[in-house]
């Protein structure tokens, strides 16, 4: 029994030395890392960009009835690559395989409605903003004590794991019960089924749903607003360099405005300082 | 892989991880005892002469043998909440662990039993034990003993299956897991702690388990 603790223990140690791998020896890992890094030259020799979008998150990105993959961030990346020329395969991602999927590069690049925080700037690497988002709680119509966003402390409220609703909902209201789910889908049907008084998610599906949905209200205006941006692994600097330039251009032109209204029905939020 | 692992990031999140490992040793704990407790009535009862007894079980243990205990798990927290009757996330969580981990371990207690020698009990009703007796100091003592390999193996696929409850919001091992993973985006170094927590609390129970199984060799 003791053999076998060590072997696993063993197994868990050489694990973790094969995926550090050459980091021991930061010099000439740099080195090496220049080439492997350079997803710009790679995408340009095979003609093949993969971005990694979330397949469960309409409008931004979601699968439609025939299968296909749709949304804002879905047309984005259509338009990376006509500006690459070159062809795109969009691969659906889940939040515990974003890093993993650019580290072992199945993709090149998230665009995944991923808000660029302080704290996973450290891990990734995250380009300009292409746009904003706010939160707001979705409550039933005839709840009476939740008037503002304030009011969500100790109660349960549905989030879904590790987006910005979960992120900025314990930042803003500490106090607040939040109840995590895997899914968007799930989160909702948990508020659906009454095992959360609130369900926070970004103002835009909220007002889609409490339009099509009179049972249901939002409460108030946005209480948070983040930005979103691409993501790409560390030292992509080449990389990096080319997509904000991709979306320096594509807001300045109106580009990326005209997307955005398609999908969300309404003028982006202004991205400028505040 | 030019992949650096930088653990220092995730450091300050231990305690997190922590409070996760309690609470899923603490489900699979409450699911083994009452799993075990259920499983035992099984047995008797599909050993026993008894039809409608045989039948009920037999009907419950495949329902919850041949379903994914995500989809029970779903249903007693979803599914239950649409007709408006609330259980908590914890509770829903606990009772499908409890009835589906009832229904493995009525197995293994089914077989324990069938293969106590049947001499043992009609000697005991020679002697003029009453059936009660019979089984609490004769069957159940011998099929324990055998069934304690098997149980241990239950134990540990429980304690492991217990991360289904993450889906359902119960804030275990997986769970903060996950959670960390998304504040900090380290996902590797987030996966390898839990992979390590993992192991050794399987390996503590497989540990303890063949101790106790040799403190019955005589």
């Amino acid at each position: 029994m003791k053999k076998s603790l060590l072997l696993g223990l063993s197994i868990v140690l050489v694990l973790s030395i094969l995926l550090t791998g050459c980091g021991q020896q930061p010099g000439a890992a740099q080195q090496s890392n220049a080439a492997v890094n350079d997803t710009l030259q790679r995408v340009m020799e095979t003609k093949k960009l993969k971005v990694g979008v979330l397949p469960d998150y309409a409008p931004w990105g979601s699968r439609n009835a025939q299968g296909n993959f749709e949304g804002y961030d879905v047309d984005l990346a259509m338009l990376l690559g006509e500006a690459l020329q070159v062809e795109v395969e969009v691969v659906p991602i889940e939040a515990p395989n974003r890093v993993p999927a650019l580290v072992s590069n199945k993709v090149d690049v998230i665009i995944a409605c991923l808000t660029p925080t302080d704290e996973r700037a450290k891990s990734v690497t995250f380009t300009i903003p292409y746009a904003a988002a706010g939160l707001v709680p979705m409550v039933n119509a005839d709840n009476t004590t939740i008037n503002t966003y304030k009011d969500l402390a100790g109660k349960k409220v549905a989030v879904v794991r590790g987006g910005t609703p979960d992120l900025f909902t314990a930042a803003a209201v500490p106090e607040a019960e939040l109840i995590r789910f895997d899914t968007i889908a799930d989160a909702y049907t948990a508020f659906k089924t009454g095992k959360a008084e609130a369900f926070v998610e970004e103002d835009t599906f909220v007002f889609i749903e409490v339009k099509n949905n009179p049972q249901y209200k939002s409460v108030g205006e946005p209480f948070s607003t983040e930005l979103i941006s691409f993501a790409v692994k560390k030292n992509d600097i080449e990389w990096l360099n080319y997509l904000n330039n991709f979306l320096t251009n594509l807001r300045f032109t109106g580009k990326n405005a005209e997307v955005y209204e398609k999908w969300f029905g309404h003028a982006p939020k202004d991205l400028t300082l505040r | 892989m030019a992949y650096r692992l930088v653990f220092s990031q995730i450091l300050p999140y231990l305690s997190q991880f922590l409070e996760g490992l309690k609470l899923s040793v603490y489900i699979a704990c409450v699911g083994m005892a009452v799993g075990t407790l259920i499983g035992i009535i099984c047995a008797i009862a599909s050993t026993s002469e008894v039809k409608l007894a045989k039948k009920i079980v037999n009907i419950y243990i495949e329902v919850f043998r041949n379903t994914p205990l995500l989809i029970q798990m779903y249903l007693f927290f979803f599914g239950l909440g649409q007709f408006n009757i609330q259980i908590s996330p914890m509770s829903s969580a606990i009772l499908a662990l409890v009835l589906n981990n009832g229904a493995y371990t009525g197995v293994i207690f089914e077989t324990g039993l069938k293969a106590v020698d049947t001499g043992q009990k009609e000697a005991a009703n020679a002697l003029g034990m009453t059936a009660f007796q019979t089984y609490w100091h004769i069957i159940i003592p011998q099929a324990f003993r055998i069934v304690i390999p098997p149980l241990t193996n239950q134990f540990i696929s429980l304690f492991l299956f217990s991360s289904v409850a993450s889906t359902v919001s119960v804030p275990e091992l997986l769970s903060q897991t996950l959670h960390v993973d998304s504040i900090t985006m380290r996902t590797f170094e987030a996966f390898i702690i839990t992979t390590g927590l993992y192991l050794i609390v399987t390996t503590i129970i497989s540990v303890v388990s063949s101790l106790y199984e040799k403190s019955f060799k005589y």
